[in-house]
């Protein structure tokens, strides 16, 4: 027989377009922030990618969602880390 | 998908570059529209940055606002404009940094600090493609200003 595994939500916000993503609070930041990708579609230089929450604080990758503090229901940005251009 | 800007979208992107960058820094904007209607670009935003005669950089605490706003309003942020001070191309910092690197987001560079006459003369436009790679396509194709 199969156990179920609780799974909580969080909301991801990307670029005015909102997902629901499932976590648990043990799961590391960096496997929620990948499925948070995937729905978004993007593909390429992940690594620049983070999550970040309304106060503007990034989830360290290696911390547990828990540990980073995540509540269920919580509102979370999906945004890069830098954004910068020019010529050089 | 093309971008329609209302009127007046253009001259108010060439005068922010302007006013910003004053010819001698490089200065970036967003092409905002509702989310609703595809391609559609009704805003120009001017983000906190900084900047030099060769680079940009956006104020971090911003993007995070910027991205709750859109959300609050139901817009979203179609392209990316910024002014080079030569010549117009995608250097490999626009590649990696853009605002929204996902499928369908443009970016647009603009010569000469934008001094040059408003419009899309000697201009460069990237999409971002499905597979993850800047694609150049030509901005009198895919850049519409409405009447």
């Amino acid at each position: 027989m199969e156990t179920a595994v609780k799974r909580d939500t969080v909301t991801v916000t990307y670029n005015g377009t909102d997902k629901l993503i499932e976590y648990r609070p043990d799961e590391k930041v960096r496997a929620v922030l990948d499925r948070a990708l995937d729905e978004f579609h993007v593909t390429s230089n992940r690594h620049l990618m983070g999550l970040f929450t309304e106060g503007n604080v990034e989830l360290p990758d290696d911390a547990t969602m828990s540990a980073a503090g995540v509540k269920p229901g919580e509102l979370l940005v999906l945004r890069q880390s830098t954004v910068r251009g020019g010529r050089d | 998908m093309t971008l329609t800007l209302t009127p007046g979208i253009m001259a108010d992107t060439f005068a922010q570059l302007r006013s910003c960058g004053r010819g001698r820094d490089e200065c970036v904007v967003y092409w905002t529209g509702p989310r609703t209607v595809p391609g559609a670009v009704d805003g120009v935003i001017l983000p906190e940055h900084k900047a030099g005669p060769a680079w940009y950089e956006v104020d971090s605490v911003w993007i995070t606002g910027f991205f709750l706003e859109l959300r609050r309003t139901g817009r979203t942020a179609r392209a990316q404009v910024h002014s080079h001070p030569t010549l117009a191309w995608h250097s490999c910092t626009d590649d990696l940094y853009s605002l929204a690197p996902s499928p369908g987001f443009y970016s647009l560079v603009l010569p000469i600090f934008a001094e040059g006459p408003v419009g899309l003369s000697n201009a460069y436009l990237a999409e971002f493609g499905s597979d993850g790679t800047w694609l150049e396509r030509s901005p009198a194709a895919e850049i519409r200003e409405g009447r």
